[in-house]
Formats: C-alpha cells, sequence, structure tokens
C-alpha cells in the first residue's frame, strides 16, 4: 500500500507499520495550509490507524497493511515521483489526495493518464480523492458543442479510481465533496476519524501532535474533513481485500470492491463500499453472485436462560449479496416457529415451554439455500419476578391522608398485563387498608399512622405461578396544613418531553386551599396559578428548546386560607428535546 | 539567416540586409559612377507574386509559367536527380510541349498540346483538354480536371540608388551585399557575389563576362528592378543550388548563355534560347518559352526558406444558416516554415467595419482552409485584406456542405472463439457473445477536413447490415490503439499471422472479456445516460457518437484512438453481422457540421500581470535553481498554477530527447524512470527550456488546432507562464507527450471549523460557567457517551447560552460509544 501525499509526521502513535519513501518531506507539522502542514499524517490515519492499541481512530486498511509512504512535493513531477517510489516498493494499493483541476484549453498537457494507465496495468488499483468544491468533474461547458471544463487530475485519468465523499451519519454525497455525472466513482467518509491525541494551538491554528512531547489523550478525537481522508479509507478497504487473498490481481479486486457496493439514491452517483461483502467475494474466488448468503446471530447469545413467556430479544444479521438484505425466521425445536426478524432488526418472542431449546435464525438466498445458525438457550419455569418501584424503597415516611403513587413491574424484559398486578395493605394492627386491587399503578390513600406492608402478587396466566414483592412505609400523622406533589413524582428518575403538556397534580389536607406552582429551569423562574388536583403547563411555553436536557425544580405552594397556614412540596424533573427537535437542529 | 517568425513581412529582413552590407560597400564607392540626382529611381515596392498547384512545393517543379508555356521541339527538361523534371501553367493559357520533346509532370489550368512524339515522364492534368497526337504520357491523363492553386507571394523594396557599378573589361571586382542602381559588367571582367541580397536597378553580364557566386555562406538573392541582361558565365564556391534573380521588368530578360539558377519573373516572358542551352536551375514567370533543343536541368533553390512569404487569404464556403444568416468559413495559406504574426491593422482587416472580425493574428505554417468563421449579411459582401491580398467574400460564393461522410480507417471482429486469430481483411463485422467489432476514423484527416473554424454539431457511426439477428449494440469509445491486421481477442497487435500463434507486440495485449467494475477493458465507461446503443433501420445500424466525436477531435484525440468497440449489450439475444470496410458497404462516419454564431467570446490568451499564483516559488531540485510560478485562469475554472519553464515529457527511449532539448536549449533537469520489471511504463523527464525560444504569438492558433471547442479569455500571470504553455502546445502538436508542471492541491479541508473541539475545549470560555473539559467525553449532553457513566468528573450542565455557541462538536472514539455519534456531532441551536 502507498500513500502519496505532501508530507508525513516521522512518527504517530496511530502509525501501521509504515516505511517512508520519496522527497525529503517526512516530519512535516506546520500550520494547517501551510507548505509543511502534516497533509499526509491525517489521511494516513484516515484510511489505515492502526487498531487494537487502545487509542486513535480505526482505519479500515489499519489491521493489514504496510503502508509506504511518500512524500511529494506537490508539482507535478512530485507527483510522478511518487507514482515511480509506489512502484519500487512494490504496492499493490495506491491513494493520493492531491489534486490539479485543469482547464480545458490546458487538458492535453498533462500525460498523467499514460501513466496511472500503465500504472493500473501493473497490477496496482490506484485511488485518488475527488475534491472538495461541490463540483461534478465531468461538468460541461456547451456553445454549439460541449466541452469539460475541468480535467481533475489525477480523479480522472485513465486507470484511476476516484473516490467521493458522503456526509455526516448519511450515505449520500457530502455537500462539499466533488462528484462525477459521467464517471465511476466510489464513496468514503468525507469525515473521517483521524486522532484522539492530543491537538495544541500555536497562534490559533490546530497542531497535530507528532508523538515527541506530546500527551496522550485517549478521550480525545478529531474528524478530518475532506474527500483526502475518503480516498484513504475506500484505499484501506481495497487493502483488506489484497489482505484476504493475495493472489488475486487488481481487476479482481477492483472488480469485488465495487460489486457489492450500496447505493445512495441521492443523485449524486453516490455508492460507498461494503467491506465485508468485498472481503468475501474476494476470497471466495467466485464471482460475487454466487456467493451464498451470510448470517450471523447476534441475540442472544448462545447459552443463554430465559423464563417461559419471557419476552426475548433477538437479532440476526442476514445479506444476500445479490438481493440485499435477507428476512430471518426463528423457529425452536420445541416450540416451533417463533418469530421473523428483517436483518439487523432487534425482534421479540417468548418461549411457551419450559426446556432446553435449540433456536434457529435461518435466510432463504437468492440462490435458494437456506443459511441457519442455531444457539441452545435454555428455557426454565420460574415465578414472574415482581418489583416494586414505587415506593422505591423501604421505610420511606409519607403524610396521612394523601395519595400515594404505587408502581410495580416485572423483571427481565416481560411485559405485563397490568390487571393481573392485584395489590394489598395491612397496618401494623392488622387491618386492612386494602385487598386485591388491580393495576400497575395505583394511588391510595394510608389514614392510619404507623407502619404498613403492602403486598403485590402477579400470577403468570401461563404457568400458573405467583410472583410476589413487598414494601414497608411509614405513614406519619399530619397535623396541621399539609400539601404535597403527587406528579410529577421525583421517583425513576423521571424525564419529560419539553414539547408535551406537563401534567401537575397537587393535594393537600385543607379544604380551602390555594395553590401556586413554581418552575426553576436554568436560572429562570416562573410561576403558575394552580388548583386542587390536576394543573396542565406547557414547558416550552418558557424553556427554549436545546438539543441537550435541561434540569428543572417544581416546587408547590399551598395556602390554607382557613387558618392562613402554608406548606411547600418540590421535586425535580429533567425536560428533554423532542426527537424532532434533535432531528432537524442538532445533527451536522 | 533563418527568418523565423514574421512580423512585418519581406521589408524588415531586407532593410536589416542592406543595413548590414553598408559598411562594405562604402570602400567600394571610388569605383562606381553615381548617377545625376534626376536620373535616380525613387524607392518602390514590388510584390512578387507565383502560383503552384495545391500540395506542390516550390522546389517540385521546374518551370511555373502563368500566362503560357512552350517547349519546343527536341527540348529536354531533365529532374533533379533522375527522369523528367515537372512543368506548371497556372493560368488559363496554354501549354504547348513540341515534337520528341521530354518533361516531367505537367499541371496546366490551359489547354495541354502534346506534339507529335512528345513524351511526358509522369501524369498529364488539365483543368481543359489534354490535346496530342503519337504522344506519350506514362502517367494518368487526366482532363477537365481542377486545379486548385496556391499564392506564393512576398515584397520586395527597392530602395533608392545612385550607385552605379561597373567592372572594365578583363577586370575582377568584388560587390558587396547591397543596394546598387546600375550594374554593367563587362565581356571579360569578372563581379564576384557573396551571401545576401542584392538590389538593383539593372544588371547587365556582358558575353564572356563572369559571375563569380560565393554561396559558402548562404544563399544569394539578386533583386533586379527594369533590366536583366545575363550573357556571360556563372562560377559557383559552394553549392551550386543558391542563386535566385528576382527580376520585377516587364521586358523579357536576355538570357542567351548558361544561365545556372532560379529566376522569378512575374511580369515578364522569359525565354531560353538553344544558344545558351544548357541551363540548370527553375524559371518562375509570366510566360516561358524553351527553344527547340534547349536542354534545361532542374535544379531547386535551397533558399525559399529564407524568404518572408506573404500569408494568403482563403475562401472555403458560405455557410447559410436556417435563420437565413450567412456565415464565411475562411482560412489562409502560409507558405513559410514558422508561424507569421500579422495584426490586426491595414495588412490584417476586413473592408467593412468592423475590421476586425475574430480573424486570426497569428499564422501557422501550411494551409488551413477552414480556421474560422465570420458572420455577415446577404446583402453586403465583405474583402478579407491579409498581407496585400484581398479576399472577397459574397453569398455567391460555394456553399459549404452540411454533412461530410468518412469512410473508416480500420474495422476487424475480434472473437474469444479464436482469441489469436485477426479478420482484419473479412468483409464482415460480428457482434455477438463474445465477439465484438472494432472500428476506426482517421483523426488527423477528419480534423483536418472539419478544419478549426467549423463544429460537429452531429456525428453518427452507420453500419450497413449483413445478416444475422438484431441484438441492442453499444459502442464505446477506446482507449488503446490497435491495428486492423493485428487486433485479436488477446492483444491489440499481433504480429503472428497465423491463425492459432500469437505474438503481441510490446505493450499490445489487452482484455476485452467485458466488466464494467473494473478499468481493465480498453474503452471507456459512461454513465448508463451517456451510453451510446445502436439503432436499426432500413438495413443499417446506426450510433449516435456525437459526444464522442467531440471528444475525440479535440484533446481527447491526441490521447486516446479514433476508435470504438461495438459490443453485444448484455442480456441482449443474437448475432449481428455487419458490413466491414472491406465489403462494397463499408462503414461510415458521417458528420454533420455548422459554424458557430458570433455571439460569445472565442477562445483568446492574454497575459494578466494582476494575477498570482498562490505561491511564487516551488522547492528547487538537485540544481538548486530557483523554480518560479505562473498561474492561469481560465473561464469556469479556479486558478491552475505550474512551474514556468519546465515541462515534462514522457519518453520510451533516450533518443527522443536531445530534439527536444535541442530546440529548446533544453536542460534535463529530473529525469523519473520506472523500475526495471515494470513494462512499458515511461520514463518522464522534466524539462527546463528557454522560453525566449517559444512562439508565444502562435499559442492560441495552436490551442485551436488542439481543441476548438473552449471559448474565453484564458489569463496567464507572466509572459513567460504563457510562453511555457505555448512551447508545450508546439511539442503537443509535433505528437510529443508532454505535460505543463502543474502544481496539486490538498483535498482535505481542515477548516477550523472542523477543529472546533480543540477550539472550545482549550480557549478561553466568554459564556460562563463551569471551564470545560478538554474531554469531549465530559462535555454536557453527552451523559449516553460517557465511557464511564459514574465518574464524578461528569460536569454540571453547560449554560444555555454556552450550548448555543456550540457550533460542532466533532468528537470521540467511535468504537466506544457508537451509538451516541449523532449526539456528538450536534449542532446546538444559536
Amino acid at each position: 500500500m502507498s500513500l502519496l501525499d505532501s508530507g508525513f509526521a516521522a512518527s504517530h502513535p496511530d502509525y501501521p507499520p509504515v516505511a517512508f519513501g520519496g522527497d525529503s518531506l517526512t516530519d512535516q507539522s506546520g500550520p494547517v495550509g501551510s507548505a509543511e502542514f502534516a497533509h499526509g499524517t491525517f489521511v494516513t490515519l484516515a484510511g489505515f490507524g492502526h487498531v487494537g492499541n487502545g487509542f486513535g481512530a480505526a482505519g479500515p486498511g489499519g489491521p493489514v497493511s504496510k503502508v509506504a509512504l511518500v512524500s511529494i512535493p506537490v508539482t507535478r513531477d512530485g507527483i510522478i515521483f511518487g507514482v515511480d517510489v509506489g512502484l519500487f516498493s512494490g504496492t499493490r494499493i495506491m491513494s493520493t489526495s492531491v489534486q490539479s483541476v485543469i482547464p480545458a484549453v490546458a487538458t492535453i498537457f498533462t500525460s498523467m493518464s499514460e501513466l496511472t494507465q500503465e500504472t493500473r496495468n501493473a497490477n496496482v488499483d490506484i485511488f485518488a480523492s475527488a475534491g472538495n468544491d461541490g463540483a461534478d468533474v465531468n461538468a460541461e461547458d456547451c456553445f454549439v458543442v460541449c466541452w469539460e471544463s475541468n480535467h481533475y487530475s489525477p480523479c480522472e485519468d485513465d486507470g484511476v479510481d476516484c473516490v467521493t465523499g458522503m456526509g455526516v451519519n448519511d450515505t449520500s454525497k457530502d455537500p462539499q465533496s466533488n462528484w462525477a455525472s459521467n464517471m465511476k466513482t466510489i464513496a468514503g467518509p468525507y469525515h473521517t476519524g483521524i486522532s484522539n491525541t492530543n491537538l495544541s494551538l500555536v497562534n490559533g491554528i490546530v497542531q497535530p501532535a507528532t508523538g515527541a512531547g506530546g500527551v496522550f489523550d485517549p478521550s480525545f478525537g478529531v474528524f478530518f474533513a475532506g474527500t483526502s481522508g475518503s480516498s484513504p479509507f475506500v484505499a484501506g478497504i481495497a487493502s483488506l481485500l489484497v489482505a484476504a487473498d493475495p493472489s488475486q490481481n487488481a481487476d479482481r479486486i477492483e472488480h469485488c470492491l465495487f460489486e457489492p457496493t450500496h447505493q445512495a439514491s441521492d443523485g449524486f452517483f453516490t455508492q460507498y463500499p461494503d467491506a465485508l461483502a468485498s472481503v468475501r467475494c474476494v476470497g471466495s474466488g467466485n464471482s460475487f453472485a454466487d456467493l451464498p448468503a451470510f448470517l450471523h446471530v447476534v441475540l442472544p447469545g448462545d447459552g443463554s436462560s430465559f423464563n417461559v413467556n419471557q419476552l426475548v430479544n433477538v437479532q440476526a444479521n442476514a445479506t444476500d449479496f445479490k438481493i440485499g438484505q435477507l428476512t430471518v425466521a426463528w423457529t425452536s425445536d420445541i416450540d416451533g416457529p417463533l418469530a421473523t426478524t428483517g436483518s439487523g432488526q432487534v425482534g421479540v418472542l417468548q418461549f411457551k415451554t419450559a426446556g432446553t431449546h435449540h433456536l434457529t435464525a435461518s435466510a432463504v438466498g437468492s440462490d435458494g439455500v437456506t443459511v441457519q445458525q442455531t444457539l441452545t438457550v435454555f428455557v426454565e419455569t420460574l415465578a414472574p419476578q415482581v418489583f416494586i418501584a414505587s415506593p422505591p424503597e423501604d421505610g420511606m415516611h409519607f403524610p396521612e391522608g394523601f395519595p400515594l403513587t404505587l408502581q410495580a413491574g416485572l423483571g427481565a424484559f416481560v411485559s405485563p398485563n397490568c390487571a393481573l398486578f392485584k395489590w394489598s395493605s395491612t397496618s401494623s394492627t392488622g387491618m386492612l387498608d386494602f385487598d386485591g386491587s388491580p393495576g400497575c399503578q395505583l394511588q391510595p390513600k394510608f389514614f392510619v399512622p404507623g407502619l404498613h406492608k403492602i403486598v403485590v402478587g402477579y400470577r403468570d396466566p401461563g404457568t400458573g405461578l405467583l410472583g410476589v414483592a413487598n414494601r414497608q412505609i411509614i405513614i406519619d400523622a399530619v397535623h396541621g396544613f399539609l400539601a404535597k406533589i403527587v406528579t410529577p413524582a421525583n421517583v425513576l428518575g423521571q424525564a419529560a418531553d419539553i414539547e408535551q403538556p406537563l401534567t401537575l397534580q397537587a393535594f393537600s389536607n385543607g379544604t380551602n386551599v390555594d395553590y401556586q406552582w413554581t418552575v426553576t429551569a436554568n436560572g429562570l423562574t416562573t410561576t403558575i396559578p394552580g388548583t386542587l388536583g390536576t394543573t396542565i403547563w406547557n414547558p416550552i411555553s418558557f424553556i427554549a428548546e436545546s438539543c441537550i436536557p435541561v434540569s428543572a425544580t417544581i416546587e408547590l405552594h399551598a395556602t390554607n386560607n382557613d387558618d392562613a397556614t402554608q406548606s411547600r412540596d418540590v421535586e425535580q424533573i429533567s425536560l428533554t428535546p423532542s426527537a424532532a427537535f434533535i432531528t432537524s437542529n442538532c445533527i451536522r | 539567416m533563418n527568418v523565423g517568425m514574421r512580423v512585418v513581412g519581406a521589408l524588415g529582413l531586407f532593410g536589416l540586409l542592406v543595413a548590414s552590407s553598408s559598411c562594405s560597400s562604402q570602400s567600394e564607392q571610388r569605383d562606381e559612377n553615381v548617377r545625376s540626382a534626376s536620373d535616380k529611381l525613387s524607392a518602390q515596392t514590388v510584390k512578387f507574386a507565383l502560383q503552384l498547384p495545391l500540395a506542390t512545393a516550390l522546389t517540385d517543379v521546374a518551370v511555373d509559367a502563368a500566362a503560357g508555356l512552350s517547349v519546343g521541339d527536341r527540348a529536354q527538361i531533365p529532374g533533379q536527380n533522375s527522369g523528367s523534371a515537372p512543368l506548371v501553367e497556372a493560368g488559363a493559357a496554354p501549354t504547348d510541349i513540341g515534337t520528341d520533346a521530354q518533361t516531367g509532370s505537367i499541371m496546366s489550368v490551359g489547354v495541354i498540346t502534346l506534339r507529335d512524339r512528345a513524351r511526358v515522364n509522369g501524369d498529364a492534368t488539365s483543368s481543359s483538354t489534354i490535346n496530342g497526337n503519337g504522344a506519350t504520357i506514362t502517367g494518368a491523363q487526366r482532363q477537365n480536371t481542377p486545379i486548385a492553386l496556391d499564392r506564393y507571394s512576398w515584397s520586395v523594396t527597392f530602395p533608392q540608388s545612385s550607385v552605379n557599378v561597373s567592372v572594365s573589361p578583363n577586370t575582377t571586382r568584388t560587390l558587396a551585399a547591397g543596394v546598387y542602381s546600375d550594374v554593367h559588367v563587362f565581356s571579360g571582367s569578372t563581379i564576384s557575389l557573396q551571401a545576401g541580397v542584392y538590389f538593383a536597378d539593372s544588371l547587365t553580364i556582358e558575353p564572356q563576362a563572369q559571375v563569380a557566386l560565393n554561396t559558402t555562406n548562404g544563399p544569394i538573392f539578386i533583386y533586379v528592378r527594369q533590366s536583366l541582361i545575363f550573357r556571360g558565365h556563372t562560377a559557383f564556391t559552394g553549392p551550386n543550388d543558391r542563386l535566385l534573380i528576382g527580376y520585377a521588368g516587364s521586358a523579357s530578360p536576355a538570357l542567351d548563355t548558361s544561365f545556372n539558377g532560379t529566376l522569378v519573373a512575374p511580369f515578364a516572358s522569359v525565354r531560353l534560347g538553344v544558344g545558351g542551352s544548357p541551363y540548370s536551375g527553375a524559371i518562375f514567370a509570366n510566360g516561358v518559352a524553351l527553344d527547340p533543343d534547349v536542354h534545361f536541368a532542374s535544379r531547386a533553390f535551397s533558399g525559399w526558406g529564407q524568404i518572408s512569404f506573404d500569408v494568403t487569404p482563403t475562401l472555403n464556403c458560405i455557410e447559410k444558416r436556417a435563420d437565413n444568416t450567412f456565415a464565411a468559413l475562411l482560412g489562409y495559406f502560409n507558405p513559410n516554415s514558422s508561424p507569421a504574426i500579422v495584426p490586426i491593422g491595414t495588412s490584417n482587416a476586413f473592408s467593412t467595419n468592423p475590421k476586425d472580425r475574430g480573424q486570426p493574428t497569428a499564422f501557422l505554417a501550411g494551409r488551413f482552409p477552414a480556421e474560422f468563421s465570420v458572420d455577415f449579411a446577404q446583402t453586403t459582401p465583405m474583402t478579407w485584406q491579409l498581407d496585400g491580398a484581398n479576399l472577397a467574400i459574397a453569398t455567391s460564393a460555394t456553399s459549404c456542405p452540411g454533412s461530410i461522410t468518412a469512410s473508416l480507417a480500420q474495422d476487424t471482429t475480434v472473437a474469444l472463439s479464436a482469441p489469436t486469430a485477426n479478420f482484419g481483411s473479412s468483409s464482415t463485422l460480428t457482434v455477438g457473445d463474445n465477439s465484438d467489432a472494432l472500428v476506426q476514423f482517421d483523426r488527423d484527416q477528419v480534423r483536418k477536413t472539419v478544419g478549426v473554424g467549423r463544429y460537429v454539431v452531429k456525428g453518427l457511426l452507420v453500419l450497413a447490415q449483413s445478416s444475422g439477428t438484431q441484438p441492442g449494440i453499444e459502442a464505446l469509445a477506446m482507449t488503446k490503439g490497435w491495428t486492423e491486421l493485428g487486433a485479436t481477442w488477446n492483444c491489440a497487435n499481433d504480429t503472428d499471422l497465423s491463425a492459432t500463434g500469437q505474438a503481441c507486440a510490446p505493450g499490445s495485449t489487452w482484455k476485452l472479456d467485458r466488466d464494467d467494475l473494473t478499468r481493465k477493458n480498453p474503452w471507456l465507461l459512461h454513465s448508463v445516460s451517456r451510453s451510446v446503443v445502436g439503432t436499426y433501420a432500413g438495413g443499417k445500424v446506426t450510433f449516435d457518437v456525437t459526444r464522442d466525436v467531440w471528444n475525440l477531435l479535440g484533446s481527447d484525440g491526441f490521447q486516446h484512438p479514433a476508435a470504438w468497440a461495438l459490443l453485444k449489450q448484455s442480456g441482449s439475444i443474437g448475432t449481428a453481422v455487419l458490413a466491414s470496410r472491406e465489403s462494397g458497404n463499408a462503414p461510415q462516419l458521417v458528420l454533420t457540421l455548422a459554424t458557430r454564431p458570433q455571439t460569445a467570446a472565442p477562445l483568446s490568451v492574454l497575459v494578466n500581470t494582476a494575477l498570482k499564483p498562490a505561491n511564487s516559488t516551488v522547492p528547487p531540485l538537485a540544481d538548486g535553481i530557483t523554480r518560479t510560478v505562473a498561474t492561469l485562469l481560465a473561464p469556469h475554472s479556479p486558478q491552475a498554477d505550474f512551474v514556468e519553464r519546465e515541462l515534462l515529457f514522457n519518453i520510451n527511449s533516450d533518443a527522443e530527447l536531445p530534439p527536444i532539448l535541442a530546440r529548446w536549449n533544453g536542460v534535463v533537469v529530473r529525469e523519473i524512470r520506472p523500475p526495471a520489471d515494470v513494462k512499458f511504463y515511461p520514463t518522464t523527464a522534466v524539462v527546463r527550456i528557454d522560453t525566449t525560444l517559444a512562439q508565444s504569438g502562435a499559442l492560441l492558433p495552436r490551442l485551436l488546432k488542439i481543441d476548438n471547442r473552449p471559448m474565453g479569455a484564458n489569463a496567464f500571470s507572466s509572459a513567460v507562464g504563457l510562453a511555457t504553455m505555448a512551447a508545450a502546445a508546439e511539442e503537443a502538436l509535433a505528437g510529443r507527450r508532454v505535460s505543463m508542471n502543474w502544481i496539486s492541491k490538498f483535498t482535505g479541508d481542515p477548516s477550523l471549523e472542523d477543529w472546533s473541539t480543540s477550539s472550545i475545549a482549550d480557549g478561553a470560555w466568554t459564556g460562563g460557567g463551569p471551564p470545560l473539559s478538554s474531554n469531549a467525553f465530559f462535555w454536557p449532553g453527552f451523559a449516553s457517551c460517557d465511557p464511564d457513566p459514574g465518574s464524578p468528573q461528569f460536569p454540571p450542565a453547560m449554560s444555555n447560552e454556552a450550548s448555543r455557541r456550540l457550533r460542532y462538536l466533532s468528537a470521540a472514539d467511535g468504537r466506544r460509544c457508537l451509538a451516541c455519534t449523532r449526539t456528538q456531532r450536534a449542532i446546538v441551536a444559536g
């Protein structure tokens, strides 16, 4: 593998095994945009960042490549010299991220195509970046006849695979990436993770740490923008193919890189690699279309244990290189067919019968052949794992006569039938507060001070087994006036969508009471008139939506008009941005 | 004394010569008579002009006449080396060849009459008839065949002179090149002349006088204004093909004794009498008569290259457009060996304003009949005045053809079933499964026919179908050349002619099994919308190859062959058998032509010193010499920087370099040689050139020769930069693989925005709140990305203002926090 670029740091902790060649331009680390700028260092990391060393970004070619870093001046003779050095190094893959845009009138005055075609003929796959002008490299001017406005070299030279850039979290073309309307291209990421080494500033310009004196910070990340990173990224994938079967020639590597590509329907002819499929293609020695489908179970793990009727998450990746994603069927040798999922999607199934199941995930490929993977899982008949979420712990004190939220659930991903929860409560005097009350959540009032034992039971309708949980609380006698917030309750780390109206519910032991709500967030406070029972308040009317959650303090102020006594209660809640807001405003 | 690029015509050369000869001539003054002032002839410029058939060089003919040519009985005109010499009669007057006379080929606009037993050793061509009885024409006989003529003209200015030269009998006199009035060489005397230009109002060489000609240092030009009597003898010291006498008088010169030289007498009739025979040389005159029994041996003048000829305007045809406007397709003939510059002005203007209608001001050497077009109204004829010639342009002139048809130059079939067999001589082409047809046209010929002033608006490749079915066929422009009798499935040129043997010429192996996913096939791949698929109709299959033709007639044609591979489309059924050029129904390339309306800025080049390259120099090479940089700014292009005075040549042999270095006084400053085991990879030689040798004025016409499509102004930051490209253009048109030393740029864009993680983390924070950690994982809003959620380092919430200031959060190691990538890259509103 050879990378031709303008200069490389002499060392970098995230380099793969490298050798240096070319002109004496290594150890360059000047300011961004300067002649000494170590553009090549970043290019190297984008495609070939070392893996498994605990830091830095992993380049796709990082696991397998020995890279010749060929320093070149950015003159045309420099690039030609770089290609020459690459040939001398016996490279199989070549990538360069420097480019000349030659006007139409001067297109003839570049002899690069002859050199790149002969390099390609010499069994070397060449990749070159498309450039960052957002331009169509095949754009034409027309007057009576048409001609290409510019020649992008080496992107458009014979024998070269031109690499465009995809946007962030997007398979479509990045707006800044060049593209080609009349030429085969392949895309890599426009923003490539290159480093998490510490950066420093010199005169306001970001400097890469070149090792000597650089303080290593394992968690700091840097992204490199431009097709300069896209080209080595794709070249890195190509080097995986070479590693998969070094006996394959450049034609085969190129074929297998391009055949299983994904196509973005963005109007810019963006296609991007499927590295796994390409590696399988080149490793098989077969035509890509003849490869068998591929299936791999992600969830559950082999040897897992589950309850009967427990909701079990399952996930498998199933790909056919000809028709794409496959449907996965999940079958137990005891319970029979259980579920179907899309490739990569998380689905849910339930085992009906206790015992040792052989769970098989299967998919049918385009050739009609079924591919499958079988796991062994253990299904037991256990009582439901009932827990009480509210009150969250024993020994909590609550005032007499106020609604208390009781909330229960089932563990192990089981979605309960709320009607099957049955609640009962007994005071320390043996007096029954309530018995057999159904529901996942209740709001009973307790009028007897002292210890109360609350029990909730859930009988699994399939097995008939009963699960039980209990909680002990202390009811305190109320002397005088007291008001409490019923909802929102400061339990279970409650959060609310900032765009959704919030229900504020107040309660007191008074009969002639004025209520007032106060909300404080981001250092600002607002007051909301309240009533007994429910008040609806819209947080967005007060707090501007941001891309991060906002912590809010909600206070209830109550005044008993009969004796002018006052009471105050406080809860905390997190107001989160809406999903729609994040999608449209927070993602670049 | 090479004239080089002409700027002001012949006058400058002759003036220079006169000036350089003045010193030596003064020493001769004492022997010369001085005319009285009233006898002096005033200075006068005379246009010497002659005509020759197209593609006939001045050195090709022995006799060229315009008002009648007669060769007396038994006269002989042997050729310079063997055989007989050609004759030309370029006017409408007759050509008469006497009984038993022998000549070379004859081209005559007028009637040719061949007397009894006359013998023409070659072709006889007449725009009229050829009459004869018992004559012999060894070559082709063509009657009523139009003969197009090229005009060769140049201006000679006779300065005023009062210096008479009289060489007394039996004396010897050496005369320096210069200006004289009457030169009289008496009988028995000798006058010695040297290389240079002599002007005389009259020249008299008496019988028994001798003209000693020292041509060792170059040719001798003698221009005689009024009277020429040459009855003496010539004696050469040096080559004997270096004498030219230009005679401007209208009276017949007296050539009564042997004359050995080239005589140009456009206003006079020349008679060679038998008394002076034998003669040698060449005669270009108004009329020429060779007396019976004269022996006139052809000897071409070797000094034509030192004459600065006029550029002659030519009218090709008139195009009538669909909107009833007219365009004249014009060209020129520049007989010089170098480009000529004729600026817009009295020597280069149209007669009705505007004088400048986009005509060339730089004229390459040679004949270019379709160089540019000029729009004009039907009712307003024009005249193009160029170098003294007036070319009338009217709508009544010949109409331009709407299309031309070119037969293919090569075609063959290649088939996987017979991978080593060649089918180049077959009368059919077969397109089917693993069987492709290859077709190629003569790019240079088509380019020449179309010219620079015309454009192909549609190009159709048409093949007749002989038999078979009609599968879908795609035409793909090829990237690798091949030979008709060598192309096989395995190689572009198999030199083993047997069907089963194979000997691929070096570098000619190729891969024809189609794989559009790779670059291995020797053809260009287009997007689906640009694919060229044939349509069947009327027993033919037609491909619209317009765009390919555009490219191939432009720059692409210098890199790729003008050829297509015709492949059966994937999934298509059947086999098509098409007629090859060996059949009676050859494939054709039908080109619809048009001129460009003069509504947009034509291509131009200029120097604009306000332009600056990104960097003024690049690091020196091993020789340490400073390498300066220029820039080129073209329409719709970013600035393209390149190294001045450097050209890169791809060479496959060291023998290719010496002529390059000689032309440019060049030095190889870097040589990049490929590994020995990489075959066919060229060596790149970086040559530093002397740009003062470049013909900068010829850059524009050369660029148009290369590709006439681009338009608009192309500005160079320096004259040296322009000269560098001018040199490259000259080399490219000479067939060399030349590149300018372009400077590349990064395709990474490390803008500060992309680095704002560091900027924000490390910079001062004005929005208040807690200081930010340089660890992006600890920034607020990234709780779910925290690699250690329980870590106490997680900071309190960022202020609202602070979050609005956060523009771009690029951070995180995706391996550890895949799920939160979106959030980590969030742009906070604001």
